[in-house]
């Protein structure tokens, strides 16, 4: 089944294109993280699907229904941490649950609500009081409510420390075994890289991937570096290096060489410095950082 | 069934922030007044001038609360992030709408009842005559009064994007209705028409009709066959009504524009706020 698709959605406002002729298809019970720089279009991308916005073409739709017809039944399956948020009125952390648990007619216990996001100990204070890391636990809290078929958490990490980034995940990973799908967004790499199965990357408006991370390493083609460690490094193997099919990139520095290349040219590469004369002394090899991938397809590099 | 979560939610927010409190301590305090001020003088007072005072200080009051608390309701909303919140729950746009109409509605209710209640059990205790059928009457009119001005804020609330041009256009809604501005308009179309000078010859009968447009008016108009007494000068509305009302002062003209001033300021500010963007 899918759980949300994207066809030819685009998002102008005034003579500024927010989305660009967008299609995705997210299948039920993935986890799929929605990459891209600031300003890309994610949070546009994440209020057409809640009807927060309207597509200026395209259509979408959520569980099947369309995004803008039936907000309403998308909402009452959906658990959404939206982009903007602000405590309701007065409220205390636990009315703000309970007040969730009614509207979508589910039957939590707002206090282990609180308990699971890390907020138990604030529950009988006012939310307006809570600071912005405590208010988005609150917000994801809320989303949980009614174990939602769908959760759509817009940004969740930004505003945590390091231990709530690590909670984040792990409610992450416990709402995918679940059998929720996932749907969020993140500019911050390791977040989704720890708990994705497939990321889309978004940049100015355009979707310019959508893959599993390891397929989008191998499409990039920014697959790693191999460092080697050289008892001597003879003048010409620099040149003779770069002429390996696979090979990106080298760089000498004293007795030390660091390659850019596929896996597949990492033999040859230790052949041609062996065959140069040179005894390689220590290899390192690291893998691309999503970092690299992020930059190769956002920069065009 | 959504709407009456949306209600309840905007009553109770009134109650945790303080402002039904405020709200009650202004109203009880006025109300207490009048009733002390006719009971005082209750030898003397006829059962009219009760109702007379309560119409003529809370017609003027309820609209600027009523103004006052309702214009923010929906914008301000938007800027704190709470709507966008409200909007990722299952609540649909009209809910909103609707539930703060509502729930605004239920707030002016609440204090006005315990306002009214408090000026007459003051004024009678203390031996002031009583027109229990006149006050009732009296509450209606200020309660319609209230209902309009709440419904015309909270339309300029859902319209606008921007909390200043609410607080702007509900403070402009003030001077056209309570400070009566309204009726200076067609004395300023005439004058441009009249090619920007002193337009002369009798005043042509749109002007009459537009004058009579005016909430006030038509709250006026609606009820005066009821109570002549009470309304025979109510100075919140333009002009009088005389023996034989032409056409735009019937009740059943009047009775469509009180509702229009309810319906068409939600109506439009929904229609706005259904289509666009948080």
């Amino acid at each position: 089944m899918v759980a949300i698709d994207l066809s030819g959605v685009t998002k102008t406002y005034g003579d500024v294109t927010a989305l660009q002729d967008v299609d995705l298809t997210v299948e039920s019970g993935e986890v799929f993280g929605f990459l891209g720089p600031n300003g890309a279009g994610k949070s546009t991308t994440i209020d057409i699907l809640l009807d927060h916005a309207r597509p200026t073409a395209g259509q979408a739709t959520v569980l099947g229904m369309d995004a803008q017809d039936e907000t309403v039944t998308v909402r009452e399956r959906t658990g959404v941490l939206p982009e903007t948020f602000g405590p309701l009125g007065e409220m205390t952390g636990r009315q703000h649950v309970a007040f969730t648990v009614e509207a979508k007619d589910a039957d939590d216990d707002p206090d282990s609500i609180l308990e699971r996001v890390g907020i138990a100990h604030a529950a009988d204070r006012p939310a307006s009081g809570y600071s912005k890391g405590m208010t988005q636990r609150l917000m994801l809290g809320m989303a949980l409510v009614g174990k939602p078929e769908l959760l759509i958490l817009d940004e969740p990490t930004t505003g945590l420390d390091p231990n709530g980034a690590r909670q984040m995940r792990q409610i992450v990973n416990e709402e995918a075994d679940r059998g929720a799908t996932v749907f969020f967004s993140s500019h911050i790499l390791e977040q989704v890289e720890a708990v994705c199965d497939r990321v889309g990357i978004l940049d100015h408006g355009n979707l310019v991937a959508v893959d599993s991370i390891d397929g989008l390493r191998e499409a990039a083609g920014t697959t790693g570096e191999m460092t080697l460690t050289l008892d001597v490094v003879p003048d010409d193997l620099a040149s003779d290096l770069e002429g390996l099919e696979g090979v990106t990139s080298v760089r000498v520095q004293e007795d030390t060489v660091t390659v850019g290349c596929e896996n597949p040219a990492k033999g040859a590469v230790v052949r041609t410095c062996q065959d140069a004369g040179s005894s390689v002394e220590n290899i390192e090899t690291s893998e691309a950082s999503l970092e690299d991938l992020f930059a190769a397809y956002t920069e065009g590099i | 069934m959504r709407w009456l979560q949306i209600a309840r939610k905007d009553f109770d927010d009134s109650r945790r922030e303080r402002q039904l409190y405020y709200l009650f301590a202004l109203f009880a305090l006025v109300g207490l007044g009048i009733g002390y001020f006719i009971g005082d003088n209750g030898a003397m007072a006829e059962a009219q001038l009760l109702p007379f005072v309560l119409l003529n200080v809370f017609g003027f009051l309820a609209p600027i609360v009523a103004l006052t608390i309702s214009q923010g309701d929906i914008v301000g909303k938007r800027a704190t992030g709470e709507l966008s919140v409200l909007l990722s729950l299952p609540f649909s746009r009209h809910a909103i709408v609707v539930g703060s109409f509502v729930g605004r509605v239920a707030i002016s209710t609440i204090v006005l009842v315990v306002t009214f209640v408090l000026a007459t059990g003051v004024a009678t205790a203390m031996g002031a005559p009583l027109d229990a059928a006149l006050i009732a009457g009296t509450f209606l009119l200020v309660w319609a009064i209230g209902v309009i001005f709440t419904a015309i804020a909270l339309g300029i609330s859902a319209l606008t994007r921007s909390t200043t041009i609410a607080a702007g256009g509900s403070f402009g809604v003030f001077l056209l209705f309570v400070f009566q501005l309204w009726s200076v308009i067609p004395t300023g179309i005439r004058y441009l028409l009249n090619g920007l000078s002193i337009p002369t010859g009798p005043q042509p009968e749109w002007t009459a009709v537009f004058n009579q447009l005016s909430p006030f008016a038509g709250l006026r108009n609606l009820s005066h066959p009821v109570f002549p007494e009470l309304l025979g000068g109510f100075p919140l509305a333009p002009g009088s009504v005389g023996a034989s009302p032409p056409w735009y002062q019937e009740p059943v003209f009047a009775g469509f524009v009180v509702l229009a001033w309810i319906v068409l300021p939600l109506a439009i500010g929904f229609w706005r706020f259904q289509t666009t963007d948080l």
